[in-house]
């Protein structure tokens, strides 16, 4: 069976400067992807590159594939034009936005800003066929579908957060995309909004890309995890097993980050420093100049390579089977 | 033992509108200890950040007591006194610095405000230090020339300038990075030992609450509904609330967890149910929840407490809390 | 932003340098016009209504006076009129709207009314029955237009802080105990500068045409020679059915241009404090 999505060599530049730099990542039918990686690491750029909606300014090269179920032809969305383009978004992949909740039109009732969305990418039957077919979408979402009737600031977080997905499954695509769904939400909310992801993805066989920067949010929902760093994938593989054995050391660095309840109350030792500006990148490994690991190979650039079944990770000294402890000198000289 | 730093005791905060009253801080008393780093853990609408600004002044309390080393804050001396004691760090680094000022303006402003006199310079630079910017470097610059992160640590800078004992901050990390969160949690644990700062920690964030704090109180609808040292409370929660909010936090683990998220909202605070607040949606409530409203009893480990007839033994003698 | 990007914004593009060289020009013509002037530009003398010649550049009014000395001495008044006029209107409106936004309650409920009022009065008659009331001079002029146009000014301030007092630096400052007085001072104001010179450098370009307006209508200073008056007597005078375009024309295009100029330079400003507009440009 081929895969749903794949893409292949992603590049993206702006003004010269290279914001996303060969990005390889394969979706199958019904599976969750999970795209971690702190801001500016390109993960948004990713989601807008594929659906074609980044700003201009911004140069993309690369190879985009989609085979949606019931679709004869692949889809090559690369060599797609704005018009055509009209035909895959929303029908085959949509998007919640990061912070979508507050893009909700002000002065619409949130149900004719979906049927529009139907209205704009379908040409369905009649009205009453729309209506019908909103009210589907909000039980779907978990919401009675008389809250269709209100405006948006009349629901709270948690609602219009349910509303933008209900938005994105309106025309019934096999990928969703979403941004940063629960960062502005309590862990309540976080966790309604989780478990309505996997009811989702049960229910319908959606297939999902999930952007966040919080790795427990994504242990949760995906089955497979890409780290991203500066532009590139440093690290892919199953959820359990990244988490369990990361092989890359930002990812044990990010993953120590995070307290965890009922373990060790220590908090790790920070990174230093931040990630590189895009034009201005270090020579070889992007993560060099705050890796605590840092040798002289690390200066060529490390490909991604599988270091263990099902597991790739981009690091010269993958796999590792244990974690050292990083010494005091490489820790500041990586603070430079 | 020494006067808490400051202390609460019954304290409501009551915001009328025409139709009805907002009821953000409903009956709290809580101490404060100097040295501690004391949590304060809640979904955003329970109150927690009109309690941080009741604490300082900022909102006037419709009812109850604030006060700060044994004595009420009664008058313009106390509050200035006050307000030179304990300081406060806000939430969004974009927002918290005026975008035209430099950070050498911004950093002495408390000084000049305080009316203090002596060496600004010198505060200046040792606050500098100790938030782990480089002076030469940073004095100078806009706000618009700093990350995130080094904005939040301008905004420490110049809370530390005035040597308070005390550092209210209101959720200071959520939003940054996570490595850019490690650094500033970093500083602010620093401080607590170089300069034995104690710390009001407001967060939604229960694991960061939990490796962070000392004590511990989790508010719902304006009440604290449990309290007691951060581990007990979080590893071991009383309140059916709390473990609801434990059991929702999502983790990184190579297990698959069973989840059956709390379902509902936070009500809005016009309309406070009756009995216990909590019982609409709790999924242990019985027959008394609803027209008791129940004070914080002994519950779980000595010294903690949740508001919860579960563990009140002439209600519920039987009930496994 | 600093003030290196103002700069980049005014002499980095080609509608600042044209904005700002045309603004250059007439305020050396304001300041230097009548030393420069070849003529008097009061004197008459028998040659009306001549066409433009080596004599007289822009040919002569209807009592033989030089239109190109004219057009150079007249520049002042209506620079100085705009320039007052919206200096009057910013400070007002300035003060209201920083007064009203953070005070609230009554405070800001009178003053809302009063903007209003001001707002919904239609400028122009307001203003021809005010310069009618009282003593035509460029000083009732100047006070008329300021008094008219500072609502607009006011209602934008006004905006822009309510929004100023619930920001983070604002409450730091509140929680240290600061005065009200300081907190508009130094936190406040300071931030709304670059909103009310935006559209304050808008209100001089209406300040100029309301001048020439009430001159045109004979409500102008009569001492003093502007555009407006320039084209009254145009007017007046029968110049146009005269054929006598050099005498209609000049002003006209001195108008607008100068009009063209400061709103050039107003929405660049807009541009540098919204940086939304900035954005797009980049």
């Amino acid at each position: 069976m081929s895969a749903l999505l794949e893409i292949r060599d992603l590049h993206v530049t702006h003004a010269g400067r290279p914001i996303l730099d060969g990005v390889d990542l394969t979706l199958e039918r019904g599976e969750a992807v999970g795209l971690a990686g702190e801001s500016g690491c390109g993960k948004t750029t990713t989601a807008l590159a594929l659906m074609k909606l980044l700003p201009g300014g911004f140069e993309q090269t690369g190879t985009m594939t989609l085979r949606p179920p019931g679709v004869e032809e692949p889809i090559n969305v690369e060599r797609r034009t704005e018009a055509g383009m009209q035909v895959v978004r929303w029908r085959h992949v949509s998007l919640v936005f990061q912070g979508a909740m507050n893009s909700l039109d002000p002065v619409k009732r949130v149900d004719s800003q979906i049927a529009q969305a139907i209205y704009l990418h379908e040409r369905p039957a009649s009205a009453k066929d729309v209506g019908a077919r909103i009210g589907e979408l909000f039980t779907t979402v978990g919401l009675t579908p008389a809250l269709g009737r209100r405006y948006a600031h009349e629901l709270s977080g948690g609602q219009r957060q349910r509303v933008m997905i209900a938005l994105a499954l309106a025309c019934r695509p096999s990928l969703m995309i979403a941004d940063e769904p629960t960062t502005a939400l309590d862990v309540v909310m976080q966790a309604q909004i989780l478990e309505l992801l996997e009811r989702l993805r049960e229910q319908l066989g959606l297939a999902l890309i999930l952007i966040s920067h919080d790795l427990g949010v994504l242990s949760e929902t995906c089955d497979r995890i890409a780290v991203m760093y500066a532009g590139r994938i440093v690290e892919t593989g199953p959820v359990k097993e990244v988490f369990a054995a990361p092989q890359h050391p930002y990812t044990k660095r990010l993953l120590d980050s995070l307290p965890v309840i009922g373990g060790s109350r220590e908090l790790a030792a920070a990174i230093p420093g931040g990630p590189p500006d895009p034009g201005d990148l270090p020579q070889g490994c992007r993560f060099r100049p705050r890796c605590p690991y840092a040798a002289e190979q690390c200066l060529e650039d490390p490909a991604l390579r599988e270091v263990r079944p099902a597991q790739a990770a981009a690091c010269h000294f993958a796999p590792w089977a244990q974690w050292p402890a990083a010494h005091e000198a490489a820790a500041e000289g990586a603070a430079g | 033992m020494s006067a808490p730093l400051m202390e609460v005791r019954d304290l409501s905060v009551h915001f009328r509108t025409r139709r009805a009253s907002a009821r953000a801080v409903d009956g709290v008393s809580l101490e404060w200890r100097r040295g501690e780093i004391l949590g304060v853990v809640g979904e955003s609408g329970c109150g927690k950040s009109t309690l941080a600004r009741a604490l300082l002044g900022l909102v006037a309390p419709t009812a109850g007591e604030v006060a700060s080393d044994g004595a009420s804050v009664n008058g313009k001396t106390a509050l200035r006194e006050l307000r030179r004691n304990v300081q406060m760090i806000f939430q969004d680094p974009y927002q918290t610095l005026n975008p035209r000022q430099r950070v050498a303006t911004i950093v002495a402003e408390p000084l000049r405000v305080q009316g203090v006199d002596g060496d600004h310079d010198a505060r200046v630079q040792r606050a500098m230090e100790d938030v782990g910017l480089d002076s030469g470097r940073f004095l100078d610059r806009y706000p618009h020339q700093l990350s995130g992160g080094q904005r939040q640590r301008v905004a420490i800078a110049a809370a530390l300038v005035l040597e308070p004992d005390g550092l209210i901050c209101d959720e200071p990390v959520s939003m940054l990075d996570v490595s850019v969160r490690a650094q500033i949690l970093q500083v602010l644990i620093e401080l607590r030992t170089r300069r034995d700062l104690a710390l009001l920690f407001i967060t939604h964030d229960l694991s960061l609450a939990w490796s962070l704090c000392d004590r511990l109180a989790v508010m719902y609808l304006g009440r604290i509904v449990e309290h007691g040292s951060a581990v007990d409370v979080i590893e071991r929660p009383q309140h059916p609330y709390t473990q609801a909010l434990v059991a929702a936090v999502p983790v990184p683990s190579a297990e698959a967890r069973i989840r059956e998220p709390l379902s509902g909202e936070l009500p809005d605070a016009t309309s406070v149910p009756s009995g216990c607040r909590f019982h609409p949606r709790c999924p242990r409530r019985f027959e008394p929840c609803d027209s008791v409203d129940p004070p914080l009893l002994a519950a779980g480990s000595d010294g903690q407490l949740a508001a919860c007839l579960l563990h009140d033994p002439k209600r519920a003698p039987d009930a496994v809390a | 932003m600093t003030e290196r990007s103002v700069r980049d914004l005014l002499l980095g593009t080609w509608r600042g340098r044209i904005g700002l060289g045309m603004l250059g020009l007439f305020l050396f013509l304001a300041i230097f016009g009548s030393a420069i002037a070849p003529d008097n530009p009061d004197a008459s003398s028998l040659d009306i209504l001549a066409k433009p010649s080596t004599d007289h550049w822009l040919g002569t009014t209807e009592q033989g006076s030089d239109v190109f000395s004219q057009l150079l001495v007249g520049t002042r008044v209506s620079l100085v009129v705009g320039f007052a006029a919206a200096a009057i209107s910013a400070v007002l409106g300035a003060a209201v709207g920083l007064l009203g936004g953070y005070f609230g309650g009554w405070t800001d409920r009178i003053f809302d009314s009063l903007e209003n009022w001001f707002l919904v009065i239609p400028t122009l008659p307001l203003m021809i029955v005010l310069a009618r009331l009282l003593d035509p001079s460029l000083t009732v002029l100047i006070a008329v237009i300021g008094l008219t146009s500072w609502a607009g000014t006011g209602r934008i301030v006004r905006a822009q802080v309510l929004t100023l007092r619930e920001r983070a630096f604002v409450e730091r400052a509140r929680a240290l105990g600061a005065s009200d007085g300081y907190i508009i001072r130094t936190h406040i104001l300071p931030n709304t500068l670059p909103l009310i010179f935006a559209n304050t450098v808008l209100i001089v370009a209406v300040a100029i045409l309301s001048e020439a307006a009430l001159a045109f209508l004979g409500l102008g200073d009569p001492a003093r020679i502007s555009w407006g008056t320039m084209l009254e007597n145009a007017f007046s005078s029968g110049a146009p059915s005269a054929g006598a375009w050099w005498y209609v024309i000049p002003p006209g295009l001195c108008i607008t241009l100068l009009v063209l100029s400061v709103s050039i330079l107003g929405y660049l400003f807009e541009e540098y404090v919204n940086p939304r507009l900035r954005e797009q440009q980049a």
